[in-house]
């Protein structure tokens, strides 16, 4: 009966260093930011203080914030899934490009009454993302090619075809830009406070952070990342449970975009999407688990909104804001990884 | 007729930053370092680059701060993905991220001073030359695409021929191995990061000082991300790294033409990633530093 209570001395303690790490090296940014806008003449303290009014200022930025954070989030679950079975993937930027396109296809295309349409684009959306990241699944397991680099070549492959697409076929009538057509109006999400893609989301992050606690898939995945010799030796079938993983991250992937289509957009065009597949695997190493996701997506969501407040009151340059949505992230991998916390950490925290 | 050598200039123009941050990955990755932080090296040897050219007025004086700022960018990723060590993708992934903020924010402090381009690095056709079709193509040929193909040869003889290119590459193999036969696996691994991070960085310079001569926010958009695809593309051999960097310059030279050969210029782009996926597909794996994209732990 000992061994579970010490395991979860241990586990609120990893938490509680874990958070107070986080805090300090968002810290370290922030002091590390101000000391840059000191250095350019500019208000230290004005620029940060306008960074936080812009994100809680106003209930307005706080609506903002949350829907920014929702493609972030649902990468960053779509980063985390496979990556507890010791998967890379790094493809969830072309996974929400393609998902989009895909979205805003059938809406242009096609005519349905909106509760058919709505589920069906986003079931398109996904089927899309799983598209893209098929064959980086079948060359991994196949061929034993490095998913990093497929997935990263296929980001590529989704981007050029978005742009192909809005410049060619899907492009808009008489547009001078590279830009499709909008979404009817029916078809968009509709609006509670925020668009209904929002609670969509926070419904997918919360199923899938059950089903990897409590469900036997979810400790075949961590099976799996921890020892995958040692799982197939035990019979595990460990391409099936892989496969499973990596095709659910790339429907994950696509309904973060057909969401951000349905209910922000409206469109795709060029330059329309913001890095949120890559800041979705900084928000899944920040968290950790689903849930954390969560507050970690709304974390980079805020600096991104607090950002652009700051550049428009202060004339600070937002290009600061990629500062310090990454370098509290290097800090506590950093810190995270060296040999003292992982000493004291020691049960299930090999990351 | 589309391969003139017009054509072909556009091509290894293009080609050149390539060739030279494809170069550093291929050092990184044979010392078994999966280098994904070369986009943001190479950004910052881009703005380096630029700067240095723009205030010593000597494009040549800019391609050696590219230099510089990518090997120090190298040193921090060494200190992070070795010597702590953190995870190689993750670490590469962010700094990435962090290299837009640090570039972009220095581009705007710096804006008013870089709004005139840079001195031109091209030579120009001596007069005895113009008539003669061969002598023109050789001088039009950019002087950073030589010196990319030097480098090519040096590093090949180096890493192929050499001892310590054995070294650098038994590294990359088997740590294991390496660490009995005495070898300081830290040590050369953060020496393979500082050759592949200055190499990035001139690479970076190359893009900015040698073709573009300006700087705009994000100016590698993916570059260097295509240098990676390249190593992977020419299965980590300086030979087909070069031919995997001329296809993608072809590619993006095809795409600038669309207008005289028809079709989409983004499907033309994105041929060479397709390649690369098939590449990796077809290409027998096993191939690969074994080592690449694990951390050494065993200080």
């Amino acid at each position: 009966m000992k061994t579970p209570q010490i395991s979860m001395r241990f586990d609120g303690f990893q938490l509680f260093s874990d958070i107070g790490i986080f805090v300090l090296s968002l810290l370290a940014a922030m002091l590390l930011v101000a000391g840059l806008v000191e250095l350019i003449g500019g208000d230290a303290l004005a620029a940060l203080s306008a960074m936080v009014e812009g994100v809680v200022g106003s209930r307005q930025a706080i609506v903002e914030t949350v829907i920014e954070a929702t493609p972030t989030a649902l990468c960053g679950l779509a980063f985390l899934i496979p990556f507890k079975a010791g998967f890379f993937n790094i493809g969830a930027q072309g996974h929400l490009q393609l998902g989009a396109l895909a979205a805003v296809f059938v809406t242009t295309t096609f005519t349905l009454p909106a509760p058919l349409m709505i589920p069906l684009a986003l079931v398109v959306s996904a089927l899309a993302g799983m598209l893209l990241i098929a064959p980086s699944l079948v060359l991994k397991v196949k061929r034993g090619a490095n998913e990093v680099t497929t997935t990263v070549m296929l980001n590529f492959v989704a981007i050029e075809f978005v742009l192909a697409m809005v410049t060619g076929p899907m492009q808009q009538p008489d547009s001078f830009f590279a830009e499709s057509n909008l979404i009817p109006a029916d078809y968009r999400l509709p609006v509670m406070v925020v668009h209904v893609g929002v609670f969509l989301a926070v419904a997918i992050i919360v199923a899938a952070g059950w089903i990897l606690k409590h469900t036997v898939f979810g400790f075949r995945l961590d099976a799996l990342g921890g020892n995958p010799s040692a799982a197939g030796a035990l019979g595990m079938r460990t391409g099936a449970t892989l496969a499973k993983a990596v095709l659910v991250a790339g429907a994950i992937g696509g309904i973060a975009g057909g969401i951000q289509a349905l209910g922000v957009v409206f469109q795709v065009a060029e330059h329309w999407a913001k890095p949120w597949g890559f800041l979705g695997i900084l928000a899944a190493l920040m968290g950790r688990n689903p849930v954390g996701v969560i507050f970690a997506a709304l974390l980079l969501a805020g600096l991104e909104i607090g950002g652009r407040n700051m550049q428009a009151m202060t004339g600070v340059p937002a290009a600061l804001v990629f500062l310090l949505q990454s370098v509290p992230v290097l800090l506590l991998l950093a810190v995270r990884s060296t040999h003292f916390f992982k000493m004291m950490s020691l049960p299930g925290a090999s990351r | 007729m589309i391969f003139d050598p017009e054509f072909l200039l556009s091509a290894l123009r293009i080609a050149t930053p390539l060739m030279i941050v494809a170069l550093g990955v291929l050092i990184a990755e044979r010392a078994g370092v999966l280098f994904l932080g070369v986009e943001g090296v190479m950004l910052c040897g881009a703005l380096f680059g630029i700067l240095g050219a723009v205030y010593t007025g000597d494009p040549w004086m800019g391609m050696m701060c590219g230099l510089a700022a990518g090997v120090v960018a190298g040193l921090v990723s060494a200190a992070l993905i070795v010597w702590i060590p953190t995870d190689q993708v993750v670490m590469g992934l962010a700094m990435n991220i962090a290299a837009i903020g640090v570039t972009s924010f220095i581009f705007r402090v710096t804006a008013d001073d870089l709004q005139q381009m840079s001195p031109t690095i091209d030579w120009t056709v001596p007069a005895w030359a113009t008539d003669n079709a061969v002598a023109t193509f050789l001088f039009s040929v950019p002087p950073l695409a030589w010196l990319a193909i030097i480098l090519y040869a040096v590093v090949w003889y180096v890493l192929f021929h050499s001892a310590p290119g054995l070294l650098l590459r038994s590294v990359g193999q088997s740590v294991k191995a390496a660490n009995s036969a005495g070898l300081n696996v830290p040590w050369v691994r953060t020496v393979a990061l500082a050759i592949a991070g200055g190499l990035s960085g001139l690479g970076g310079a190359a893009l900015t000082v040698g073709w573009v001569r300006s700087f705009s926010d994000d100016i590698t958009a993916g570059r260097g991300f295509i240098a990676l695809a390249a190593v992977y593309f020419g299965r980590w051999y300086p030979r087909w790294t070069l031919f995997g960097c001329l296809l993608f310059g072809i590619g993006e030279a095809l795409a600038l033409r669309t207008q005289v050969l028809g079709g989409n210029p983004h499907l033309y782009l994105m041929i060479p990633y397709v390649l690369t996926v098939c590449v990796l597909a077809f290409a027998e794996s096993g191939r690969a530093p074994r080592e690449v994209g694990k951390p050494y732990e065993g200080r």
